[in-house]
């Protein structure tokens, strides 16, 4: 009975360290499991050594990967910003050029885009070198959905604490640096890290216009060695490597500001 | 309670074990053929949207030859040798060179057909031959995993290459300038050519020895391959090919001729 | 403190005239705003608080107009205590910090005086222990308190409560009526929009009965519970005072 105890949580007491540990990676190893019996009924002999030799050019991708993310991150931001806040402006065409931004990029697949932006927009207006194509392309669509986060977030704001924030004799300024962008900061925190997650796994779109970063290079390689399983399970890994971390960050970020409730 | 729970997983377990041992494949059924349907006329689609083209025809000829009926399943480029490694399609005939690299994975029937590469330039470019490509800041594009892109990984180190999934993608590229050329077979090149007759110009100019078209078939099944080996050869003998050119081809083959280029059909087995 | 108000008018544009003419004028020390919902009595407060104009009229406090422009108002916010019916504190900062905010950030105090001067509020009216608490940490009543006690951390001339205990369970409301009561003074002036009648009745010097947006009936709590004189307002403390099976 005892061994029993490490897979079943007794009512009302908390998942032990080592009961989580244990059930983890019997979990994971379920999948894995699985994922091996259907490739060893294919006959298939995986054989990553083949990837040690593009090591440098892995390397390269995975680092373009993330500095197209966190600029993309950091763009996005801003312009997630100045949209929500002109979706609450008094100036009616602002108001309204903003809503059918948002409405067009969240509407419409990335894929689409990414090629309209680069060979219309982009060769009109001469924007030729691809990194910054793509984080512009990259940034402009997830402003798009953190532009929604952030006016959710302002929405969930009581009204109250505006008035208060009037009554206690704070001007515009004070009250969005004071009251708004505190409470602001604390509602939105755990969704834009799933929004920073989304941006890393969006931005293997980019390869489309052959945007040197982890997907493209992958694609390239396999190629060249048509080892394309390998390949790709080894792109899933590094990209888990990234996004994991942002995902645990997302619960800590959940607990932390729960003080709202 | 805990009880009934374990016989459940067991009973689960013992009924996927099994199920696992019934599923051999069928081989005297479907003769399950994959190609990308894109690549007018040879894959393509009717305006139903079902495949039509050269390569259809043949495949349909030679399950006819093999006493089997034919399905085809289109499939993109990059996923058409992994689905004969894992099974999903029994042969592949889709326009594909044979090629060393190629050959590690999977196996050739003799060659059917042959093509050569061509060059698609931007008009502005200064590029005339192919060994004008090979310098330092020259723009190539190709199709991701085509002979294109193998011939320019090997012979134009010093210039940029720029991998794109589409073909289209890489003539736009070519079109607006980003790009100084586009690398790829003669009969999209002259058709391309023909759409933007003001932005580029076609190069000719052979750079490379001939290229011939295989049926992709999967490594270790011998029987198959000889049989596509002999059916290759009787649709030659019967003028199969010729009919094919007839129905499909007929402009091309007036252009290919007026440019002296080498015909798709012709010499292949000498 | 002299209150004039003077022919105050408010519509929220869709035609519906919240507040229809309302004249007052007196020197008061504790004012109670009474009368049935919707009657126009928070709108009122908001508008002698400077929270919203008036759609015409005009109101002079301690013979001062008030500048209904929106940059003369943000001072005018500021010699003005304002407590709200819930809600009102900062939901993320604690207790403590909800007073000294207003105080460094609109009175220019320093950290020092600000966090001396919450503290000592704080002590004053027993909430020390709930200093370093957030907003959703403390019951409705301890809300209050720290409402009431932030409302007057900078020793405005005159606090206005909208309806301060309405959202509370009845246990609770005799701690904040009673705060309320204990700051009656020369030095500020107090008033409240309220349902609580025994408070209206005997902790407030004047009242102003209001219903339907006009201003019914006005004078001394005295007169007004005991000698109503409209049939609206008596019609009104009927229902209030006396459940009628």
């Amino acid at each position: 009975m005892k061994l029993f105890d490490l897979f079943i949580v007794k009512e009302n007491t908390k998942v032990t360290k080592l009961q989580a540990v244990v059930n983890i990676i019997i979990a994971c190893a379920a999948f894995i499991g699985f994922f091996f019996w259907s490739v060893s009924r294919l006959g298939l002999a995986l054989d990553f050594s083949v990837l040690f030799d593009f090591r440098y050019r892995l390397f390269y991708g995975f680092i373009t990967t993330i500095e197209l993310s966190i600029v993309s991150l950091v763009l996005s931001l801003l312009i997630g910003f100045v949209s929500a806040l002109g979706t609450k402006s008094r100036l009616m065409p602002l108001v309204y050029f903003c809503q059918v931004y948002v409405q067009f990029i969240r509407g419409t697949p990335m894929i689409m885009q990414v090629y309209l932006f680069f060979y219309i927009i982009g060769t009109a207006w001469n924007i030729t070198d691809r990194f910054i194509a793509g984080v512009l392309i990259l940034s402009i669509f997830a402003g798009a959905y953190i532009s929604e986060i952030i006016r959710g977030g302002l929405d969930s704001i009581d009204a109250t604490q505006l008035e208060a924030a009037k009554a206690v004799g704070l001007d515009s300024r004070q009250t969005m640096r004071l009251v708004i962008l505190p409470q602001l900061t604390a509602r939105i925190l755990p969704a834009l890290a799933g929004q920073f997650a989304s941006i890393i796994k969006d931005s293997s779109l980019l390869s489309l216009i052959s945007v040197i970063e982890l997907t493209q290079t992958v694609r390239e390689i396999s190629a060249t060695n048509f080892a394309i399983f390998e390949c790709y399970l080894f792109l899933g890994l590094l990209y888990l490597c990234l996004t994991f971390p942002l995902s645990m960050l997302t619960k800590v970020l959940e607990r932390r500001f729960k003080y709202e409730n | 309670m805990k009880k009934i729970l374990l016989a459940i997983l067991t009973i689960m377990l013992a009924a996927t074990l099994l199920t696992g041992c019934g599923n051999k494949k069928n081989e005297n059924d479907t003769l399950v053929v994959g190609m990308e349907l894109a690549y007018p006329p040879f894959e393509t689609k009717d305006t139903q949207g079902n495949p039509t083209g050269v390569s259809v025809d043949f495949a349909n000829a030679l399950g006819e030859y093999l006493g089997r009926s034919v399905k085809i399943e289109n499939i993109a480029w990059d996923g058409l040798i992994p689905a004969l490694q894992t099974g999903q399609v029994d042969v592949v005939i889709s326009s594909m060179t044979i090629k060393d690299e190629r050959r590690e994975k999977i196996d050739f029937s003799k060659p059917y057909a042959k093509a050569l590469l061509a060059i698609l330039a931007n008009k502005n470019s200064n590029v005339n031959s192919s060994e004008d490509l090979n310098q330092p800041g020259k723009k190539v594009t190709v199709k991701l995993n085509s002979t294109g892109h193998l011939y320019a990984q090997k012979n134009l180190a010093n210039a940029q290459l720029i991998t794109l999934a589409d073909e289209s993608a890489c003539v736009t590229e070519v079109a607006q300038g980003k790009a100084d050329a586009f690398i790829y077979d003669q009969l999209t090149i002259y058709r391309n050519n023909q759409q933007n007759p003001n932005t580029t110009k076609a190069i000719y100019i052979p750079f490379q020895s001939v290229e011939y078209w295989g049926v992709g078939i999967k490594k270790d099944n011998s029987d198959l391959t000889a049989k596509i080996n002999e059916f290759i050869d009787k649709f030659y003998a019967e003028g199969g090919f010729d009919q094919l050119t007839e129905k499909y081809l007929a402009q091309e083959k007036k252009v290919f001729t007026e440019l002296h280029f080498q015909w798709f059909f012709s010499d292949v087995n000498k | 403190m002299r209150i004039e108000i003077n022919n105050i008018c408010k519509d929220f544009g869709d035609g519906r005239m919240v507040l229809n003419n309302i004249c007052y004028s007196a020197d008061i020390n504790t004012l109670a705003i009474i009368g049935p919902s919707g009657g126009g009595k928070s709108t009122l407060l908001r508008i002698i608080g400077g929270l919203i104009p008036p759609t015409s009229g005009e109101i002079i406090v301690a013979g001062q107009r008030v500048d209904f422009t929106e940059k003369k108002l943000v001072a005018y916010r500021r010699s003005i205590g304002f407590v709200f019916q819930s809600k009102g504190l900062f939901a993320h900062l604690s207790a403590m910090n909800n007073i000294t905010m207003p105080l460094q950030n609109v009175h220019r105090y320093s950290k020092k005086d600000a966090l001396k001067t919450a503290s000592a509020l704080l002590e004053r009216f027993g909430l020390e222990q709930d200093a370093h608490k957030r907003p959703s940490e403390l019951s409705g009543g301890q809300q209050q308190r720290i409402a009431i006690a932030r409302a007057i951390a900078a020793r405005p001339s005159l606090l206005l409560l909208d309806e301060p205990t309405s959202a509370l369970d009845p246990e609770l409301t005799n701690d904040v009526l009673a705060m309320v009561s204990e700051l009656k003074g020369d030095q500020l002036s107090i008033i409240l929009v309220t349902h609580e009648m025994g408070f209206a009745k005997k902790a407030c010097q004047k009242v102003i009965f209001l219903s339907g947006g006009e201003n019914i009936e006005s004078g001394t709590s005295m007169d007004l519970f005991n000698r109503p004189q409209t049939p609206e307002l008596k019609n009104f403390l009927s229902k209030v005072l006396e459940w009628k099976a």
